[in-house]
């Protein structure tokens, strides 16, 4: 599956390489104007990510990550979710690589064919950072406001939780 | 919002390391963070062009507009506004397209896109809001980083996840539109009083 997985990326490229030498349209300088646009796009992002990043950084080293893991446990537990699954769920918004290295503590800890380690597998793979995400889009078009965004994505995030805790019961 | 999150943010963790007598470790992650966003975006960087490029070129040759057409019929109920008007439909749908293949940094310039031209029209508002929240939960056919994190920790089966995964994502999307309906409407019944 992983092999097949593999195939996605370079067929793509692949198939920009056969458009690129059968069109009769100028494609190398559609190709190096949309460089240029990626170049200026991450330049344009690189506040927006010093700002968030050094913010996340902060929190974790303060401890107040721990904090809010600890916070939520009862309320977890109310609601049916291990309380393996915390340090995971809680990071999982907010920083990408912090999700990564929660996970493969917990996998080292509970083993991934443990009803945790199920359970963080479907929810690591059916969501996202949303701090990242939204701040990275909203920074693009210039918006202050981001609306009802931001609530709606965290709501969604807790049904992601509840629900890969409901499937990975279901699994075992 | 990033000012407000961000205020929270640095506030909070000043309090908890008070608390916890971790102000130096603090320090650190200042004057480490900044320096990591930088390497972030030059990691970003390079992906970000190539795949402008590439992006641009397969655009040039009507894929885009190809994959929109396949893909209409489910989005144009998840976007009515934007389908209906024609605004921003190739990038949403290459965006769809790109996520669900595990090309996420494929996905990111063609999500900004989208974001770009949804939010140049006002009547797109809405879908622009359920564009951004669903980009906090895309659908992946085949995660493979987290595969690749399973059977290194020796997992006795790494694969058994992608069909749990689809369905939890699924009826995720399903919840994150139904929720974003509900506030739109809530919303609109808002901006019509004023």
């Amino acid at each position: 599956m992983t092999y097949v997985a593999a195939f996605f990326l370079p067929s793509v490229f692949l198939c920009g390489a056969v458009i690129m030498f059968f069109s009769k349209k100028d494609t190398l300088s559609l190709f190096l104007s949309g460089c240029r646009e990626g170049a200026k796009l991450t330049y344009d992002l690189l506040p927006t990510l010093i700002l968030l990043i050094v913010a996340v950084k902060m929190f974790s080293a303060s401890g107040g990550m721990a904090a809010l893991c600890h916070a939520a446990s009862p309320i977890c537990k109310a609601l049916g979710i291990p309380p393996e699954l915390l340090p995971v769920a809680t990071i999982r918004p907010i920083s990408g690589s912090g999700a990564t290295a929660a996970i493969t503590e917990l996998f080292s800890v509970h083993g991934p064919d443990s009803a945790a380690g199920i359970a963080a597998s479907v929810l690591m793979g059916s969501s996202d950072t949303i701090l990242y995400t939204l701040s990275v889009y909203f920074a693009h078009i210039k918006a202050k406001r981001t609306g009802y965004a931001l609530p709606v994505s965290f709501a969604v995030m807790i049904f992601c939780l509840v629900f890969s805790c409901f499937i990975a019961k279901m699994m075992l | 919002m990033l000012t407000k999150v961000f205020s929270v943010l640095v506030s909070s963790s000043f309090v908890f390391a008070l608390l916890c007598g971790r102000m130096s470790q603090l320090g650190d992650a200042i004057i480490n963070g900044a320096s990591d966003a930088v390497t972030v975006s030059i990691t970003m960087l390079g992906m970000l062009c190539l795949w402008k490029g590439i992006i641009n070129v397969l655009d040039g040759a009507g894929v885009t507009k190809l994959i929109s057409r396949i893909s209409r019929p489910i989005l144009c109920r998840i976007y009515p506004a934007a389908f209906c008007a024609g605004i921003g439909t190739g990038e949403i749908s290459a965006n769809f397209a790109a996520n669900f293949l595990g090309l996420g940094n494929a996905a990111l310039p063609m999500g900004l896109s989208a974001m770009e031209k949804l939010s140049q029209n006002s009547n797109c508002y809405h879908d622009m809001m359920t564009f951004s929240v669903l980009a906090t939960c895309p659908i992946q056919l085949i995660p493979t980083t987290l595969i690749t994190l399973r059977s290194a920790s020796g997992s006795s089966s790494p694969y058994a996840i992608i069909a749990p995964i689809l369905v939890c994502s699924l009826a995720t999307v399903c919840f994150a539109v139904a929720l974003c309906r509900i506030c739109a409407f809530f919303d609109t019944g808002k901006r019509r009083k004023r």
